[in-house]
C-alpha cells in the first residue's frame, strides 16, 4: 500500500525546480511536476499554486530562463532552462540541503540505546 | 518556430491554461473521460485566479536595486520616453523653449557675474576708493597732478589707513627671443601686501628697494611668468631692459589689470621714496587708492578730505586746483554706460527666461488637451490616478532633464561673430616706434622706414603696403567749418593720420567725392575728410573745395576728397565716427610709424611676414604690435562690441521663441475649437477663409505684441543708447524693421495650427458628441 505522500516543504520548491531541470533539460512547467511525480514515484506533493510561482521567481532571479514555443501538441507553452547562475546557485543549495538533512538528523536521532 | 509575442498578461493565462490542458490530456490517457478530466485537472490545479494574481505579483515584484517604487518610476520613465517620441515636434518645441529661455539667461548672467556682481578680490576691497583730481568747476578727472600725487603719497597719507600708487610705463626688454615692449607698473612699496595679491615666488618689494640710489629691482606678473616658462632660476637674475638691468626679485600673482596690456606683458617696479618718478615720467602716478580708516564712510572721508584741500589751496595755491574726489573701486570695473547696458542685458535675459517658460507651458497645455482621450482610456483599464500622474510627471521630468542638457549647450555657445558692417578685407597693421639712440635724424628715419616699405612690397604675398606717418587725435579743439557757427555737440576725440597717397588704394577706400592724395599734395594744407566728418559740418552739401580747422588757433585744412568710412582708432563711442586725412609730409618723419600691408591670400600670414622683413633689416628694432585688421577691431572694441554680440544672439533667440509662443497659443486655440471648426466644415464652411482666419489670429497677435514691445523700445531706448553705433535709439528704420520681421515669423509660426484646424474631420468630432 503507497504511503500517502509528503507535502513538500515550503521553501524548497526552488530547489527542487532547478534540480529538476538540471537533470530534465528544457522542461515547461507541467513536464517539471511530472519529472518530479516520476523521480519520488509520486510520493512527493508539489502543489501547481506552488510551482508557477516558483519558477516565475527563479526566472526573476536569473537562475532559469524562460522562452516561449509551441509543444509537440501545437499548444503555446513556456519552456524553462538552466542558466549558468542557476547551476551555480544550485550546487550551492544542495551542499546546504545536506548540511541540513545532516543536523536534523543529528537532533531527531532517537537518543542511542533508546 | 517562435509563437508572436503576447501581452504579458495572456502570458500567464496560457501557462496556466497549457498546464491544466496537459494534465487534463494525462489524465485521459490514464483512462479518464475528457469531460471528467477536464474538471480534475482544474480541480488539482487548485486556484487560477490566485496563482495568477501571484504571477502578477512576481513581476511587478518587490526587490531589484531600486524597490517597488522605483522600478515603477522606471517603468513610467520609458512610458514617458516612448509617448515623448510618438510626438517629437512637440517634445522639441518644449525641449527647445525651455533651453533657449535657460541658456540665455544663464549665459548673460555668467556675462553680469564676471563684469558686474563678483567683488574685486583684493583685501578689505569694499574700503578702497580711489582719489581722483577734480577740474575747477569739481569734475572728477582720472589720475591727480604731480604735486598732488606727491603730497597725498607723502604728508597727506595720514588721512587713510593705507595708500598704494601705481603709474605704468612701456619699456622694452632686450634680452628675450625678440625686443619686446612691456607695461611696467611702478608701484609704492607694499603695495601687494595692502592689496592682498599674493607673491608666488621669491619676495616682494621692501622699503630698502625704495631707496634713493638701490639697485634697480622688479617683480614679474604670474601671468607674465607662466607665459616665459615659469623658469624658478629666473628669480636673482638680472634681465635687460631698454633703460638698463634690472634684477628679478620675484614673481606677483595678478591683481592690476591694464586693458592695452594685460597681465601677460606686465611687470612691477619701485617707486623710490624721493618721488623721482614723478619728475621721470611723462604720465606720473596714474592711479592713487586709499584705503578708508576702519568705520568711516566714504562721504564722512570725503569732507575730511574736502576741508584739508581747502586748507592746501589757501597755503600753497596751485595752476590746478587741490580738490579730489572719492570712488569706491568697484566702480572702475566697467564704466558707468556699460553698467547700464549691463542691466539693460540682465532685462532682456529675463524677459527671454519667461518667454521660455511660458512657450513651454503653451505647448505642454496643448499637448493635454489633446491627450485627454488616451488618458481617459489609461483610467479605464484600470490606471489609477497616482498612475497617471507618475506617468505625468515622468514625462515633465524627462522634457526638463533634455532641456537642461540643451541649455548648458546653448550657454556655451560663446558670440556669433558680429558683422562688423564693413570688410575687414585682408589686411594687417604694424605700428612702430624707431629706436631714437639708433635713428637720430629724420633721414635716419625715412630710410629704414623707406626700405622696409620696399622690402615688403618685394614680397608675393603682399599686395600693397602704405606706411601712415603720424597718427593720434585732435582732444578738446572744437571743429568748426568755414563760415559757420560752431556746433556745441562736439565729439570728445577727432582721430586724424598723415598718410601717404597709396593709402586709400591699399585699404581699398574708394572716394564718394572729390579724391585722394597725390604726391602734389604733401606737406600742403589738403585733406580727406570722412563722410560722417562732413555731414557733422556742412550737412548733405558737398564739402569739396571747403574748409574747416581745430579751435581758434587752428590752421584751415581744405577738403579735396570724401571717403565712407575710416577706422582709424577703432569704433570706441567716446572717440566718434568723425575722422580725417592729412598728406604726410615727407621732410618730416618722426619715430612712429603704422604699416597697413594687403593680401590677397590669409591675412594671418602678414603678421610673421612682417617681423621676418623687419628682422632681416634691422634685429633690434622692435615692434609695437603687429595684427590683423580684425584681431585690430576686437581688441580696441572690447566690452561694448562683446556686448552688442550678446544682444544680436539674444534677439534671435528671442525671435525664436516668439515663433514658438505664436505656435503653443494658436495650437491650443485650434484644439480648443475642434468641436466649431468642425461643425463650420461639416456646413460648408470654406477652408481657404479657415486656414485664413487662423493665420490672421496669428499674424494679430504678433501685432498687438509688436505694438507693446515697441512702446517698451522706445521708453527704454535711452538705456541701450550706449550700446549703439551711429544709430540713434529710437530710430525708425530699426523698429519698423523688427515689427515687420516679428509679423513674417508669426505668420510662418501660425502656418501649422492653420492648417491643421482645416484637416478636422467634422465627422469625428459629431461622433464624439
Amino acid at each position: 500500500m503507497p504511503r500517502p505522500a509528503l507535502s513538500v516543504l515550503p521553501g524548497t520548491v526552488t530547489s527542487l525546480a532547478l534540480s529538476a531541470l538540471e537533470q530534465g533539460g528544457r522542461m515547461h512547467g507541467f513536464e517539471v511536476l511530472s519529472w518530479l511525480e516520476t523521480q519520488t514515484d509520486g510520493q512527493l506533493l508539489v502543489e501547481e499554486g506552488a510551482l508557477y510561482p516558483a519558477l516565475h521567481r527563479l526566472e526573476k532571479r536569473g537562475l532559469i530562463r524562460g522562452d516561449w514555443g509551441i509543444s509537440e501538441k501545437g499548444r503555446r507553452a513556456k519552456y524553462y532552462t538552466l542558466t549558468a547562475a542557476g547551476r551555480k546557485e544550485l550546487a550551492r543549495e544542495r551542499v546546504q540541503w545536506a548540511r541540513y538533512a545532516a543536523l536534523m538528523d543529528k537532533v531527531m536521532a532517537p537518543e542511542a540505546g533508546s | 518556430m517562435t509563437p508572436p509575442p503576447q501581452p504579458p498578461d495572456r502570458d500567464f493565462d496560457d501557462e496556466i491554461a497549457h498546464h491544466i490542458r496537459e494534465r487534463a490530456d494525462a489524465l485521459i490517457r490514464s483512462g479518464w473521460d475528457p469531460p471528467e478530466a477536464e474538471a480534475e485537472a482544474r480541480r488539482r490545479f487548485g486556484d487560477p485566479a490566485g496563482v495568477r494574481a501571484a504571477l502578477e505579483a512576481i513581476r511587478r515584484g518587490r526587490g531589484g536595486p531600486l524597490g517597488a517604487w522605483g522600478r515603477g518610476f522606471l517603468r513610467d520613465l520609458r512610458l514617458a520616453a516612448r509617448s515623448l517620441a510618438r510626438a517629437p515636434t512637440f517634445a522639441g518645441a518644449v525641449v527647445l523653449s525651455l533651453a533657449l529661455g535657460i541658456g540665455a539667461a544663464a549665459s548673460a548672467f555668467a556675462v553680469l557675474d564676471a563684469l558686474l556682481l563678483r567683488p574685486l578680490a583684493y583685501r578689505h576691497a569694499e574700503r578702497w576708493v580711489y582719489l581722483n583730481a577734480t577740474t575747477p568747476s569739481g569734475a572728477a578727472t582720472q589720475g591727480q597732478h604731480a604735486a598732488q600725487a606727491r603730497y597725498w603719497l607723502t604728508e597727506g597719507k595720514d588721512v587713510f589707513d593705507g595708500l598704494v600708487g601705481w603709474g605704468s610705463d612701456q619699456v622694452v626688454r632686450l634680452d628675450g627671443l625678440e625686443p619686446e615692449a612691456l607695461s611696467v607698473v611702478t608701484v609704492t612699496p607694499g603695495t601687494e601686501r595692502e592689496l592682498g595679491i599674493p607673491v608666488v615666488a621669491g619676495r616682494g618689494f621692501t622699503e630698502q628697494d625704495a631707496v634713493p640710489g638701490a639697485p634697480d629691482v622688479v617683480l614679474l606678473t604670474e601671468a607674465y611668468w607662466r607665459r616665459t616658462g615659469a623658469d624658478s632660476s629666473l628669480i636673482g637674475r638680472t634681465i635687460r631692459l631698454e633703460t638698463g638691468p634690472a634684477a628679478v626679485v620675484g614673481v606677483v600673482g595678478s591683481g592690476l589689470r591694464f586693458p592695452s596690456y594685460g597681465d601677460e606683458r606686465q611687470m612691477w617696479a619701485v617707486l623710490r621714496s624721493d618721488l623721482s618718478y614723478l619728475d621721470r615720467s611723462a604720465r606720473g602716478v596714474q592711479a592713487l587708492w586709499g584705503l578708508l580708516p576702519e568705520g568711516v564712510p566714504l562721504a564722512v572721508q570725503q569732507s575730511r578730505l574736502d576741508a584739508r584741500t581747502a586748507a592746501l589751496e589757501e597755503q600753497q595755491p596751485l595752476p590746478n586746483p587741490w580738490g579730489v574726489r572719492l570712488r569706491p573701486i568697484d566702480a572702475l570695473n566697467a564704466g558707468a554706460e556699460t553698467r547700464q547696458a549691463l542691466w539693460v542685458l540682465f532685462g532682456t535675459t529675463l524677459a527671454l527666461l519667461v518667454m521660455g517658460l511660458v512657450s513651454a507651458v503653451n505647448l505642454v497645455l496643448v499637448r493635454a488637451t489633446t491627450r485627454t482621450r488616451e488618458l481617459a482610456v489609461r483610467t479605464a483599464l484600470g490606471g489609477t490616478r497616482g498612475a497617471l500622474f507618475r506617468l505625468l510627471l515622468a514625462e515633465g521630468l524627462l522634457l526638463g532633464l533634455a532641456s537642461g542638457a540643451l541649455a548648458v549647450l546653448v550657454a556655451r555657445v560663446r558670440l556669433l561673430a558680429v558683422d562688423p558692417g564693413f570688410e575687414t578685407e585682408r589686411i594687417a597693421e604694424a605700428r612702430l616706434m624707431l629706436s631714437p639712440t639708433r635713428y637720430e635724424t629724420d633721414a635716419a628715419r625715412a630710410d629704414l622706414l623707406r626700405r622696409l616699405e620696399d622690402a615688403l612690397e618685394a614680397r608675393p604675398e603682399i599686395g600693397g603696403v602704405t606706411v601712415v606717418s603720424s597718427s593720434g587725435f585732435a582732444f578738446g579743439d572744437p571743429l568748426e567749418a568755414e563760415g559757420r557757427r560752431v556746433r556745441e555737440d562736439q565729439p570728445e576725440l577727432v582721430p586724424f593720420a598723415a598718410v601717404q597717397e597709396d593709402f586709400l588704394n591699399v585699404l581699398g577706400i574708394a572716394p564718394v567725392s572729390g579724391r585722394g592724395f597725390v604726391t602734389a599734395d604733401a606737406g600742403t594744407d589738403h585733406a580727406v575728410v570722412d563722410a560722417d566728418l562732413a555731414r557733422f559740418l556742412w550737412g548733405q552739401g558737398d564739402p569739396v573745395g571747403r574748409r574747416f580747422r581745430l579751435g581758434a588757433e587752428g590752421a584751415w585744412w581744405t577738403v579735396v576728397g570724401v571717403v565712407p568710412e575710416l577706422r582709424l582708432m577703432g569704433r570706441d563711442q567716446r572717440s566718434g565716427p568723425y575722422q580725417y586725412l592729412l598728406p604726410a609730409d615727407p621732410a618730416k618723419t618722426g619715430g612712429y610709424a603704422e604699416f597697413r600691408m594687403r593680401t590677397a591670400g590669409d591675412p594671418a600670414r602678414l603678421p610673421p611676414l612682417f617681423r621676418e622683413t623687419l628682422r632681416e633689416l634691422d634685429p633690434e628694432q622692435w615692434i609695437w604690435s603687429v595684427r590683423t585688421a580684425e584681431e585690430a577691431l576686437a581688441e580696441e572694441e572690447g566690452i561694448p562690441r562683446f556686448l552688442v554680440a550678446i544682444m544680436t544672439t539674444l534677439a534671435s533667440l528671442a525671435t525664436l521663441l516668439a515663433a514658438l509662443g505664436v505656435y503653443g497659443v494658436l495650437a491650443v486655440a485650434v484644439e480648443r475649437r475642434r468641436r466649431e471648426l468642425g461643425i463650420r466644415i461639416a456646413l460648408g464652411a470654406g477652408l481657404r477663409r479657415l486656414r485664413r482666419s487662423v493665420l490672421l489670429d496669428g499674424v494679430k497677435l504678433a501685432g498687438l505684441g509688436a505694438m507693446v514691445g515697441g512702446a517698451v523700445a522706445m521708453a527704454g531706448a535711452g538705456y541701450v543708447g550706449a550700446l549703439l553705433y551711429e544709430l540713434e535709439p529710437r530710430d525708425p528704420r530699426a523698429l519698423a524693421t523688427a515689427a515687420a520681421v516679428i509679423l513674417a515669423v508669426a505668420a510662418v509660426a501660425a502656418w501649422v495650427p492653420a492648417v491643421r484646424a482645416t484637416r478636422v474631420d467634422p465627422a469625428e468630432v459629431l461622433r464624439a458628441e
